[in-house]
């Protein structure tokens, strides 16, 4: 089995929960709830777990970290076929990588994939290692393309990194002032 | 973290003059407790650490109307196969 990070792989994809919500009642069709507060009501009252109804699909999508090992999951995100890009002048640009928020999938390295696609950066999702079917991959980015992808997924959802890059600088020239 | 200054008279303390490019320290029980450096220096090192926490930012980055549009197409549900029959050709 090949690791995950960087690969495409076919998977099982949840789209997210939005209202109306669907619970599941064992022996009944599912009841709407309008909205989030009615469930919130409902935790107060000391009850808070449920079987929603959430619809998912079998698609391909990237994934871009490894099996985080205590929680036996992936960071991936969903793919856009080129050929619903609205334009060729946009698939172009895709191609190009002047779209920020789409990343080319080079169709040469992703041969499993029937057509040329793009992963699209805001589209993150957190799935189970099992939801994914490894049995092949369906092509892979370069190590240089996964460190491009993450600093623009960084900074599409705006993280904060600068504390981070500060202090690993900091602690960088400190080392490098101990070795004089 | 970003260096602040505190000023102090000169008329306050004595101080040796700080030549720049030099650091006095100030030691007491072979511990260092304070350094006396020359304004040059210090606002080079102001300027560097503000310069390194502008460099640590990342610039945010504006998805553009396609790509915005491929996230809200590819998020959002279409038909899903709920016929029994066909579930069962499916899957079995």
């Amino acid at each position: 089995m090949s690791p995950p990070l960087g690969h495409c792989y076919w998977a099982l994809a949840p789209f997210a929960p939005a209202p109306p919500f669907r619970i599941y009642q064992e022996g009944a069709a599912p009841r709407p709830v309008g909205s989030v507060e009615a469930f919130t009501e409902a935790a107060r009252k000391g009850a808070s777990e449920f079987v929603l109804l959430t619809p998912v699909k079998a698609r391909p999508v990237l994934v871009i970290t490894d099996v985080l090992p205590e929680h036996d999951e992936v960071l991936a995100l969903r793919l856009r076929r080129f050929e619903k890009l609205a334009t060729e002048a946009e698939r172009e640009r895709v191609r190009e990588g002047s779209d920020p928020g789409l990343f080319h999938l080079e169709p040469d390295r992703f041969r499993g994939l029937p057509v040329e696609n793009a992963a699209i950066i805001s589209s993150l999702l957190r799935l189970p290692a099992a939801a994914l079917d490894r049995r092949s991959s369906l092509g892979a980015l370069e190590d240089n393309e996964l460190r491009a992808l993450h600093e623009r997924i960084a900074r599409v959802h705006r993280l904060r990194l600068d504390k981070l890059v500060l202090e690993r600088a900091q602690s960088l020239l400190q080392r490098a002032q101990r070795k004089r | 973290m970003t260096l602040t200054a505190k000023v102090v008279s000169g008329n306050e303390v004595r101080v040796p003059d700080p030549q720049a490019g030099e650091v006095t320290v100030i030691s007491r029980y072979g511990k260092e407790r304070a350094m006396l450096v020359h304004p040059d220096d210090f606002h080079r090192l102001d300027e560097l650490d503000r310069m390194l926490a502008e460099a640590a930012e990342l610039p945010s980055l504006e998805p553009t109307h396609e790509a915005l549009r491929a996230h809200l197409e590819e998020g959002a549900p279409g038909e899903p196969i709920t016929d029994p029959a066909a579930l069962a050709e499916l899957f079995g």
